[in-house]
């Protein structure tokens, strides 16, 4: 007994003789990637990044403020005017653009720090590529959000781990930067399954396929409307619309996905209790209960124009019910040319567009008409459960009528392509397509269907850019004289010139 | 040296020393843990309910209008050690007259190297800062005090003591220029860093370490005067909102790019926060049982960045208008990006009436001297001699002005009773 004991006594004194010191109060990288818990919140830690309002505002932003569609308030932050008024010389000190650059490399370094570490984790299988597998789809993500927005930059793929490694000059051609971005989203699919059910603010394979789809076409159509730079890429037009249209095939019309589909309610899209709808492919996640904006959400302020500084009440589509709101900031403006640019009859304008608000009792309090509402106001961020100025409201990143459309502009009049444009016109309460469009005048079509199904969710100036319209288009810039080879892309912002001398 | 023989019987010569002195010493002044990665910790929303969400980069500070904005440190610096300073220094002491006069005088040389600081980094990187030590620092200068008695009879008894320091610094090197990922300036060839932090107002850094220069120089534009019509902007190299009537004129200094608009090449060094001199100054008199005594305290030499410059109440009518073509001022645009310019730099210099006391003592009881009842009026920053426009000349020592509340000038009075 007693000699047990010793041995014991010995044991525990040897075991406990380690000289290395761990800090205490935060991880390192030696001291985490432990557990499959590790892995879990390492790969949260990513798309935490893109909730920051530096990122989550201008994902939005990006697509619209730029364009006649939306428009900034008279007294809005400098920002936000420079980018509506296309002051091109302010641009690489303009904080948005700087902010939505500099968080696209923090969710880079994040997600190859996933890539490398909770790859080489001994952990269950399927945990691991799910997780290395979004490391990809958000590491390709951030790649593509920065190469339509700034053309070649900085490519990082390693986790930057000392002074020597934050410094990479920009990658060598648009084709390259681009094919990291396809081999990316290769792995991401090979690696991550279907969702049984979407899961808020995660990634799957879906959404893989689905941004490839977003890619291709981007490419594709860039190329062929003879966009500046993209035009002397070296890829072949009909063989990226092909492969589009094959990815978003492999979403839309593939027996094989179930999780994801049309939401048959245009109003259920935007239920901010729904966001595991079949609409989100990928969608923020962003809660009321959080501490910190960015972990809840402020969007709904942008859009809702102040009215009275109190709750305000909406109808639900043509019912007699109304929902509540708080009214907001007037930040995001719709201009009325955009307003009246949809067909008649369309509930896209009807009911996603306010033009009256009323009071709990259902009476108007200010309307277009009166002149109590500045103007007809986006509701597609509004949460009735806000507290204050917290909301659940996110950013919808990539919906399934997106990547519908893009499947529709890709492959041409088929008779598929025809099913999903007209399942999204008939939502919206309008006619189906006229039959019989030739290819070119389809994919005008569906491209014109692209401006009022994914109204103010971030896309409009992508859309511009990739059909070579930048310079046509936006009025504050073909009063300048801008060209298209100006505004192809945004300058790299200066303070990452000034600090990077690969740069100049 | 005054109990040398050859000096011994000087009478007039109390005290005379001559001091020599080197040493090194380390400086660790960054908080633990600088060597490894640290990674931040945060809530996600996920699956209804928050999670906790651990990765590289730790938020270790706030930027930004209002403070919205996030900083990002956390890469590890593994070659990080101790800063080291070796100093010489070369002294000389000596009391005349029977301590009416003592001077101290000093001569000091100092260089660190392995400097430690936090460098700003690309953000590419996803990172904002991290702590480096590669660079040398020059510093040397002289501290002269003078303390003496300058008249003193029965009745009276004045005093005064002057400390005067100069010093002069230098960075000598920031480390293997391609490792350090040092900028270098067109026009002069000189290789610099920029540091501290990113001024919203100016949208970028405000100082600079550069090679062969004094530490965080200012650098940035060259204004000559305001803009006075379209045409006279856009001859001035300037293009868009910049070339309007009423805005700065900024200079192209740079033609090597062989073009003739201002741009990033065109900036330079346009001020240096670093004083020439630091002086202070104490009088003390007294007269039978009054007593008073003066404390001065200046900076000379040193410029100061004005962020306030434009938005003083006092210049608002000077500004440009079409009817009022100043050269002083720019127009009132609030949607103006504005760049940091010689414009905003003003001479920092000043000299403070620190405190100032007077007070007169009384004698209670003849009997017992001691118990005493002093009266006395006594101020706290009561002038500030200046041509430094802001409220206060005296900032950190990056010299960026960047407004806040005038310095407080307290005057107190006040009784003492000893019993």
């Amino acid at each position: 007994m007693r000699k047990t004991f010793t041995i014991i006594a010995a044991a525990a004194l040897l075991s406990a003789c380690s000289l290395d010191e761990y800090p205490y109060g935060f991880f390192s990288e030696g001291s985490f990637y432990k557990t499959e818990a590790d892995a879990q919140s390492a790969t949260n830690y990513i798309y935490d990044a893109i909730n920051y309002i530096e990122y989550s505002r201008a994902i939005v932003f990006l697509g619209e403020m730029n364009t006649d569609a939306m428009y900034p308030k008279g007294d809005a932050t400098q920002a936000n005017k420079e980018l509506d008024g296309w002051k091109m010389n302010t641009f690489r000190t303009n904080t948005t653009l700087y902010n939505f650059y500099k968080y696209s490399y923090i969710t880079i370094n994040r997600a190859n720090s996933v890539i490398e570490n909770v790859g080489a984790m001994a952990i269950d299988d399927n945990l691991k590529n799910r997780y290395v597998g979004e490391g990809y789809f958000m590491r390709a993500y951030s790649y593509f959000c920065l190469a339509r927005n700034f053309g070649v930059v900085p490519l990082h793929l390693k986790t930057v781990r000392n002074l020597d490694d934050t410094l990479e000059p920009c990658v060598e051609s648009l084709d390259a930067l681009w094919g990291q971005i396809f081999s990316d989203l290769e792995k991401a699919m090979d690696l991550m399954s279907i969702y049984a059910v979407p899961e808020t603010g995660r990634t799957d394979r879906v959404a893989a396929w689905s941004l490839a789809a977003k890619a291709y076409l981007y490419l594709a159509s860039a190329k062929e409307h003879g966009a500046p730079q993209y035009a002397d890429m070296a890829f072949d037009v009909e063989d990226y619309y092909a492969k589009a249209a094959l990815y978003a095939g492999y979403v839309v019309d593939n027996p094989e996905q179930k999780t994801y589909g049309f939401s048959d309610n245009l109003l259920d899209i935007y239920d901010v209790e729904k966001p595991t709808g079949p609409e989100h492919i990928f969608i923020m996640s962003m809660d009321r209960t959080g501490d910190k904006e960015g972990q809840y959400s402020k969007i709904s302020k942008m859009y809702i124009p102040y009215v009275a500084g109190g709750a305000i009440y909406l109808r639900q589509g043509d019912s007699d019910t109304f929902i509540v709101t708080h009214d907001g900031w007037s930040e995001y403006q719709t201009s009325t040319d955009f307003y009246n640019s949809f067909e008649t009859g369309d509930l896209r304008h009807d009911w996603l567009f306010c033009s009256e608000v009323y009071d709990s009792k259902g009476v108007v309090t200010a309307s277009l008409a009166n002149g109590k509402l500045p103007y007809p106001f986006c509701r597609k961020f509004i949460d009735p459960q806000y507290s204050g100025d917290k909301t659940s409201t996110k950013p919808m990143l990539i919906r399934y009528s997106d990547v519908a459309l893009i499947y529709a502009e890709a492959a041409g009049p088929t008779a598929k392509a025809y099913e999903l444009v007209n399942y999204i016109r008939n939502r919206a309460g309008l006619a189906p397509l006229a039959a019989g469009l030739s290819k070119d005048d389809f994919r005008q079509a569906v491209w014109n269907e692209r401006k009022f199904e994914l109204a103010f969710e971030g896309h409009l100036c992508y859309d511009l850019r990739r059909f070579n319209l930048m310079h046509t288009d936006i009025t504050a810039a073909k009063e300048q004289g801008l060209t298209a080879e100006d505004m192809v892309f945004y300058p790299i912002p200066s303070l990452e010139t000034d600090l990077n001398p690969y740069i100049k | 040296m005054n109990e040398e023989p050859w000096m011994k019987d000087i009478a007039w010569i109390d005290l005379m020393k001559l001091r020599a002195s080197y040493g090194i010493s380390g400086n660790q002044g960054i908080s633990a843990y600088q060597t490894l990665s640290r990674y931040g910790q945060h809530e996600y929303y996920y699956n209804g309910g928050w999670m906790t969400a651990i990765g590289p980069g730790y938020q270790s500070g706030y930027t930004g209008q209002d403070g919205i904005y996030a900083v990002w440190s956390g890469i590890p610096n593994t070659s990080l050690k101790w800063e080291t300073t070796s100093q010489f220094d070369l002294g000389f002491d000596a009391g005349v007259l029977d301590g009416r006069l003592n001077l101290t005088f000093d001569w000091y040389w100092k260089h660190t190297s392995d400097l430690l600081r936090e460098r700003n980094i690309a953000p590419s990187s996803g990172y904002d800062k991290m702590w480096v030590n590669d660079g040398e620092i020059l510093n040397h200068g002289v501290e002269l005090t003078l303390d003496g008695i300058i008249y003193r009879n029965r009745d009276w008894n004045v005093g005064a003591t002057l400390v005067l320091t100069r010093n002069r610094n230098k960075v000598l090197s920031l480390g293997n220029s391609i490792e350090a990922g040092l900028n270098t300036d067109t026009r002069t060839g000189m290789q610099y860093e920029f540091y501290g932090n990113s001024l919203e107002q100016f949208r970028g850094y405000t100082n600079i370490l550069a090679v062969g220069q004094p530490m965080y120089v200012f650098y940035g534009y060259v204004t000559d005067g305001i803009v006075q019509s379209l045409s006279d902007g856009l001859s001035a190299g300037l293009s868009g909102d910049d070339a309007q009537p009423g805005e700065f004129r900024y200079v192209d200094i740079y033609n090597g790019d062989s073009m003739d608009t201002v741009d990033e090449n065109d900036r330079c060094i346009i001020g240096d926060p670093n004083p020439d001199l630091l002086a202070s100054l104490s009088l003390n008199a007294s007269y039978k049982g009054f007593d008073f005594s003066v404390f001065f305290n200046g900076v000379f030499g040193n410029d100061v960045i004005n962020t306030k410059r434009f938005s003083m109440p006092d210049n608002m009518v000077l500004r440009w208008t079409v009817d009022n073509p100043t050269s002083e001022y720019p127009r009132l645009n609030d949607s103006r990006q504005t760049r940091l310019s010689n414009w905003w730099i003003e001479d920092g210099s000043f000299v403070r009436v620190q405190t100032m006391t007077l007070g007169y003592t009384m004698h209670i009881s003849k009997a017992d001297y001691g118990r005493t009842l002093r009266l006395y009026a006594s101020a706290d920053n009561l002038y500030t001699f200046t041509k430094f426009t802001g409220y206060d000349p005296e900032v950190s020592p990056l010299g960026v002005y960047s407004g806040g509340y005038p310095r407080l000038r307290r005057v107190t009075f006040g009784i003492d009773f000893n019993f």
